[in-house]
């Protein structure tokens, strides 16, 4: 059973123009940060792996988009898209996917682990499912602490069967808990369909299992996913509880780089490039006036220069040292003193 | 700016792909994420994307070549735009292969201690080292391991009584200081690879004696030991083969006349050394001799001062001794004994009897090097110099 | 002083750190409600109430990465193990997240989080009865603490709650005291020679990485942890009526390690040997061995000799299980052998 591919015009009613062209923009950026190292990984020196995010962009963004700058995020190995949702600098970034000092992880953690903590950004876990039940800790944490604000755990279609997916959505829904479970599901778990992996392929609905709203949503339309997190993000900061949300997208490249995805059809990809998730949304602004070709050829210009000037930043950073590591196992700094 | 295309990785130990075709020709409008190529490998085909917007500037390889990771195969750029050629060659994707840490030195393969075998542990092993004992001798008191109580048991054993060809004659161990030991290693190895032979030659020091009184009452003392390096230094240049060292098959002869005298210290037997001498005046052969003597006594030598000597002096006759044949400081191949003046009269060529001192000089020398006659005749010209007594 | 037992010692350590500082919370099962499996955290959800003091479902992956996501924003949980042998339904939590965070963001974050629990072996065969040591003594980034008297507990305790770090901090079933179920067992064991002790009623720290002379000798060192310990005590005092005159270390935390202490006793003694419940193979006893060799080899008069469990699952039936732990006549012999070397 094959997922239909999108292609009805995104409706943008409602919705501020300087939001939707944000939204515009931080997909732009994301799309360039991919686009980009994808081909500085294939023919030049870079340590460590990749894995792209093309063509998942409205998810992050969407989500992202109806969070307050001091809310919290869980992401997952594929999670440059969800920091620079999260306005992490690009710099940082670039700098710390090059193995660099002035990367925001001090070139520790690489793609992989990607965080910025300034930010709500609380990491990328690279072990599938992980990050599930450490960002419903983070919406507990919340709720004792009475601040207010609300945690999203971004994963994948493959990350609902780790066991952890399961306890992290009962603990949540039991302590109405302020989280917000959030699949992207892009079809693929490395090789693996959802279909061969999920005795029920309609993943949103384990949301009864555990007694919380589950929620389908097109994962290529940005406003979709937007208005979908705005429901879910109210009802949590009102204690009201989790919800599941399950976006629809497509993983454009493969796995990682040089992963050839050859158990994929390439007409499959071929229809689906078809429903980029930025081009739907261009095609709206467009449509509905909020702004001229010029104009978004302007902001695409300026995304594929701030990932260019970013990598080419990075570059020119300063090297990790053979001792940079020292400084970093443990926490030596005191302590609290109750 | 170009951007050149090159093979990208295809993949895992994939070298090199055909190139089978082109989808675009120069001078075409080329966008990024298009397909400009086809390469193919024994696994798969594969597509050259072109990574960004452009025109194809120039192809440079014809369908069915074989092209390898990292070589040029299209530019793009602005049209008209110059461009030059450069190859980039990627590193493998695997760094981890490419930093070979190597494997720990694990291979310890110890054989199983074999219960038969003598154990030392590595207290008694160190306890042994500072009593100055032969762990070796010590015989554990259970089973096969010495223990440090074991060597403590031996010391005071070997304290009480020394066992000499199969009777007890009371006695003491006394260690031998390093450097002792090392001064006992060197002679023997001297005597045992050098043909020793000695010479000695009476010498009337009374004009020695005076030019040193004379020098004392200038308000100059100097020692009779610096007289005689002084006046070494003088004579050996004439016989150049006695300030030297054999060497094989070679005898190794130096220019210069680095003189070394024997000093006894509380810990032994050492030999500062007066570089070039030659060139030395007398008061200045005496200062430094002074200033390196007590660095001695003290027992601050560098190794620059004992370096590099190429003949000896050693001058028992402070103490008394009125001859004595020394042992060659290797690898020099002569020493000059000194003994102490003795007075007595002598006849002279009238017939008449004259006071002297006379003061007797032993060389001992490496028959590989030097032979009676050698030796001879720098005694003489040596006795010479130190009757005539000299000084410039 | 009043005396307390290692449960009243922990539960006072728990209580007074909450009591203090307000995002100290406490997660696991029947920890609120019930009181905890061993009475140790009884009368805390009343006192402090749910917003502190979480009863979770069976979930311990799914709990410690609670605890852990809570670290991580502000607030400092004690997440408890009903038995520490579950702590390995969570290893993935504890070892690829707790204990890496801090590496991977480059030093953005902190995780202040003790997971706790009790160990050993009681009859209750291999799933309820393990020692848990070494898996997390191999694993940088986190500390693992050992107590053996309830006023060690209770100070570590409060260390480890203020350290900023994850901190594993074993309890001994069969040392908590009469008061909690196994308890009464230990205080039939003979070779047990103390179980409470005086415990200071204000709250106090003892550091890390200071190991404690818990008896002075001079002929041999046994240096041994937890209930262990409290055999070699027993041990010390049959080998004095042999004229062996035994000191006893007691490490405290294993990482970090006091090695200075146990250097300095073997300046003195020249002998020793490490007793630990764990698995002898690649166990505690092998990396206390491994320093010995590494930082005080020339002061040993004889090769150093390591006591641990049988490389055995824990098996049920009592003689056999007996004869897998290390018991008060096997730390007698191994003295005796390293002291006379055959």
């Amino acid at each position: 059973m094959s997922v239909p591919v999108p292609t009805e015009p995104i409706n943008i009613t409602g919705v501020k123009p300087e939001l939707l062209l944000r939204m515009f923009q931080k997909m732009l950026e994301a799309r360039e940060f991919e686009e980009q190292l994808y081909y500085l990984f294939l023919t030049t020196e870079m340590p460590g792996t990749m894995h792209q995010a093309t063509g998942q962009e409205a998810v992050p963004v969407g989500i992202v988009s109806a969070l307050a700058d001091d809310d919290y995020v869980t992401s997952t190995h594929r999670g440059h898209a969800h920091c620079i949702a999260k306005d992490v600098p690009l710099e940082g970034m670039m700098a710390e996917m090059f193995a660099k000092r002035e990367g925001i992880c001090h070139g520790m953690g690489g793609s992989m682990h990607l965080a910025d903590f300034s930010r709500g950004m609380l990491g990328a876990f690279a072990i599938v499912g992980a990050g599930i039940p450490i960002a419903t800790g983070a919406a507990l944490s919340a709720k004792v602490r009475n601040s207010g604000q609300v945690a999203v755990s971004f994963f994948g279609d493959g990350g609902v069967n780790e066991g952890t997916f399961h306890e992290a959505l009962n603990m949540a829904a039991l302590w109405k808990l302020p989280v917000i479970f959030v699949i992207e599901n892009n079809q693929y778990a490395l090789s693996m369909t959802v279909a061969e992996s999920s005795a029920l392929a309609n993943l949103s609905a384990r949301a009864c299992a555990y007694n919380m709203p589950g929620v389908r949503v097109d994962g290529n339309d940005v406003v979709a996913v937007y208005r979908t997190a705005q429901e879910a993000v109210s009802l949590a900061r009102n204690g009201g509880g989790p919800t599941l949300i399950e976006a629809i997208t497509y993983r454009i490249r493969g796995h990682a780089r040089f992963e050839a995805s050859a158990y994929r059809d390439k007409a499959e990809v071929t229809k689906w490039e078809a429903a980029d998730p930025i081009e739907r949304l261009g095609q709206a602004l467009l449509a509905e006036a909020v702004a001229t070709k010029a104009e978004l050829d302007a902001i695409r210009q300026e995304a594929e220069t701030a990932v260019s000037e970013a990598i080419n930043y990075a570059q020119g950073c300063t090297d990790v040292g053979p001792e940079d590591f020292l400084a970093y196992i443990l926490d030596e700094t005191g302590g609290s003193h109750a | 700016m170009a951007t050149n295309i090159i093979v990208p990785h295809l993949g895992e130990s994939i070298e090199s792909a055909t190139l089978t075709h082109w989808y675009r020709q120069v001078g075409d409008t080329v966008t990024r994420g298009e397909e400009i190529a086809d390469l193919e490998t024994d696994k798969a085909t594969l597509s050259i994307e072109c990574p960004k917007k452009g025109s194809l500037l120039a192809v440079l390889v014809e369908p069915g070549s074989e092209v390898h990771i990292g070589q040029l195969l299209a530019v793009i750029g602005e049209p008209g735009e110059k461009w030059h050629e450069e190859s980039i060659t990627p590193k493998h994707e695997d760094r981890a292969t490419s930093q070979i840490i190597p494997a720990p030195d694990s291979k310890v393969a110890e054989s199983p201690a074999t219960r038969r075998r003598r154990q030392v542990s590595p207290l008694a092993r160190r306890r042994a080292q500072a009593l100055g004992i032969n762990v070796d001798l010590v015989t554990p008191a259970k089973g096969n391991r010495v223990k440090a109580a074991d060597v403590e048991k031996f010391a005071v054993l070997n304290a009480q009584s020394v066992i000499v060809d199969g009777t007890e004659i009371p006695g003491h161990r006394v260690p031998i200081s390093g450097l002792k030991k090392l001064v006992g290693q060197r002679m023997l190895k001297s005597v045992q690879t050098a043909p020793h032979f000695s010479v000695t030659v009476k010498v009337d020091a009374r004009r020695l004696m005076a030019v040193r009184d004379e020098w004392e009452k200038k308000g100059q003392p100097v020692s009779m030991t610096a007289m005689l390096v002084y006046f070494v230094a003088r004579s050996l240049p004439s016989h150049p083969l006695i300030n030297s060292r054999f060497d094989d098959d070679h005898i190794l002869v130096f220019d210069t006349f680095n003189i070394g005298v024997a000093v006894a210290t509380t810990d032994g037997l050492r030999v500062p050394v007066l570089q070039r001498a030659e060139t030395l005046r007398l008061a200045a052969i005496d200062t430094q001799l002074k200033a390196v003597v007590e660095k001695a006594r003290l027992g601050k030598l560098s190794a620059d001062d004992i370096a590099d000597g190429t003949f000896t002096i050693s001058n028992l006759g402070m103490m008394g001794v009125s001859q004595f044949s020394p042992i060659l400081n290797p690898p020099e191949a002569a020493i000059l004994g000194v003994g102490a003046p003795f007075a007595c009269y002598i006849p002279t060529k009238g017939g008449d009897m004259r006071l002297a001192h006379i003061m007797e000089l032993t060389l001992t020398s490496d028959h590989r090097v030097l032979d009676g006659a050698d030796a001879a005749r720098f005694l003489a010209t040596l006795k010479e110099n130190l009757e005539a007594c000299v000084i410039d | 002083m009043r005396k307390l037992n290692m449960a009243e010692a922990i539960r006072e350590a728990i209580w007074q750190a909450m009591e203090a500082d307000p995002s100290v919370i406490l997660l696991g099962e029947d920890v609120g409600k019930f009181g905890g499996a061993f009475h140790i955290t009884h009368g805390l959800l009343e006192n402090f109430g749910p917003d502190r003091v979480w009863d979770t479902p069976i979930s311990e992956a799914g709990y410690t990465g609670v605890g852990i996501g809570a670290a991580l924003t502000g607030l400092r949980p004690i997440v408890e193990y009903q038995y520490l042998d579950f702590i390995f339904c969570a290893m993935d939590q504890v070892v690829n997240q707790a204990a890496k965070i801090r590496l991977m963001s480059g030093g953005q974050a902190s995780v202040p989080v003790v997971f706790r629990g009790p160990q050993g072996a009681t009859g209750r065969a291999a799933q309820h009865s393990q020692s848990i040591e070494a898996w997390f003594m191999h694993t940088p980034g986190m500390k693992v603490i050992a107590p053996s008297t309830a006023y060690d507990a209770k100070g570590l305790l409060i260390t480890a709650i203020r350290d900023n770090n994850p901190v594993l901090f074993i309890e001994h079933k069969l040392l908590y005291g009469a008061a909690s179920p196994g308890g009464g067992k230990a205080l039939a064991d003979t070779s047990i020679v103390d179980i409470g002790s005086d415990v200071p009623e204000e709250p106090y720290a003892i550091p890390f990485q200071s190991a404690d002379v818990k008896r002075e000798g001079k002929d041999v060192t046994l240096i041994a942890t937890m209930l262990m310990l409290h055999r070699a005590l027993a041990a010390a005092e049959q080998l004095d009526a042999e004229g062996i005159d035994v000191e006893v270390i007691d490490p405290r935390s294993l990482v970090p390690l006091d090695m200075d202490t146990i250097v300095a006793s073997l300046s003195k003694t020249h002998h020793a040997v490490v007793i630990s419940e764990d698995v002898t193979r690649a166990g505690v006893g092998a990396e206390i061995m491994a320093r010995i060799s590494e930082e005080a080899f020339y002061e040993l008069d004889a090769p150093v000799r390591r006591l641990g469990a049988a490389n055995s699952p824990i098996p049920f039936g009592p003689a056999s299980e007996q004869n897998v732990i290390p018991q008060l006549g096997d730390i007698v012999d191994a003295v005796r052998r390293v002291l006379n070397e055959d």
